[in-house]
Parts: C-alpha cells; structure tokens; sequence
C-alpha cells in the first residue's frame, strides 16, 4: 500500500495517507481494518456527501459498509486534501451537499 | 542539524480513559481503555464530535474529535505535554461517564 490520492465526484482530490491510516486511523478505529477499499470508495463513489459539523473544511462521505445496514463514512478536508479520519455508521446525518 | 517531527501524542487519564492525537491532522481519539479492541459504531453530534458507541449494547466507549486543537486549543499547539493534558482532560471525562 502506498498514499492514495482520492478524487471525489466534485473534482475535489484527498490523499489518504499510510501514515493516516495506520498510525491513527486504525489503531484508534481498529474496527476498519481490512476496510481500506472500501474507505477509498466511500470518497471516490460516495453514496452521500454531508457538511460535517466538526469543521467547516470538512465533509462526510458515506460508502457502501461491510454488511447490510452499515456504512463506511470518511471525513474529509477539502481545503487541506487530506482525509482526516474514518468510521463504521448504520445512518448518514447532516446538511447534504451531493448525492447519488 | 536533525528535524524532529512529533506526529503523535497518546497516553492514559486516570487509568481508564486512553488517548492519541494525530498531530498533522488534527484529531484527538479517546478511547475507554478496557474498549481498545471493541467493535464500535460511530455517529456525528450535533456538535461535531464523532460518538463511538458498542453495536450490541449502544454503550458510549469513545470519542473522536476532528479538529480538536483548532476548536478548542488557543493559539499555536503548546510545547508543554501537561498543558496539552489539561485540556484532553475535560473531554476524557464525557467517555468515562
């Protein structure tokens, strides 16, 4: 694996970084281990893009998830370029600013 | 001269909440200790922290927050680790409730 560069529908392009994901997202999120495809998915064919409430720079991309009923969502810096974290949810939430 | 680069601060708060913040992306993640290891759903608030909760039992084991220093820090990040405690310490207490 090396750092990715991940392109949204908008155009907008995040790296999701080894670093990122080995060294904080998995270890503090272990649940999305062996979810990485599916983490890179989320930002390149989302099902849903949300605003995030956690920062104005930041959107929530919801992918398809492990199993039924659960999804994977992606945070995402769009200014930076930088996909800050990722988690496993059963819902989407959030002002939508793109959808399937 | 060497350029050292610190990426990562974790520890413990009073032996059962532990955390990890990712310095270059701004990311604080607390964890109850004896729920390293547990599946966990998660779920923004209202608030912008990201809830991580059991998927059998809905139980609060951890929070993520996503632009930690720049929402609740002042200034630039402080060269004091106890300075940086002081202010995870708060938070920490939302997960051990």
């Amino acid at each position: 694996m090396s750092d990715r560069t991940l392109v949204d529908p908008l155009g907008r392009q995040l790296i999701l970084s080894d670093s990122g994901w080995f060294g904080h997202i998995l270890k503090r999120h272990p649940e999305m281990r062996l979810l990485r495809g599916l983490v890179e998915q989320a930002v390149e064919q989302p099902l849903q893009i949300c605003f995030s409430t956690s920062d104005a720079n930041c959107r929530l991309y919801y992918g398809a998830g492990p199993g039924r009923g659960m999804m994977v969502v992606v945070v995402g810096d769009v200014t930076a370029g930088l996909v800050r974290t990722a988690y496993k949810t059963p819902r989407t939430k959030g002002v939508v600013e793109w959808q399937q | 001269m060497a350029t050292i680069t610190t990426d990562t601060l974790e520890g413990t708060i009073n032996g059962t909440v532990s955390y990890h913040y990712d310095v270059f992306a701004d990311v604080l993640y607390l964890r109850l200790i004896d729920q390293m290891e547990t599946p966990s759903i998660g779920e923004e608030t209202d608030d912008g922290m990201i809830e991580l909760r059991t998927e059998d039992s809905n139980r609060l084991i951890g929070i993520t927050i996503v632009s930690w220093w720049k929402r609740f820090g002042h200034g630039a990040l402080p060269d004091s680790i106890s300075e940086i405690q002081k202010r995870i310490e708060p938070l920490a207490q939302k997960v051990a409730a």
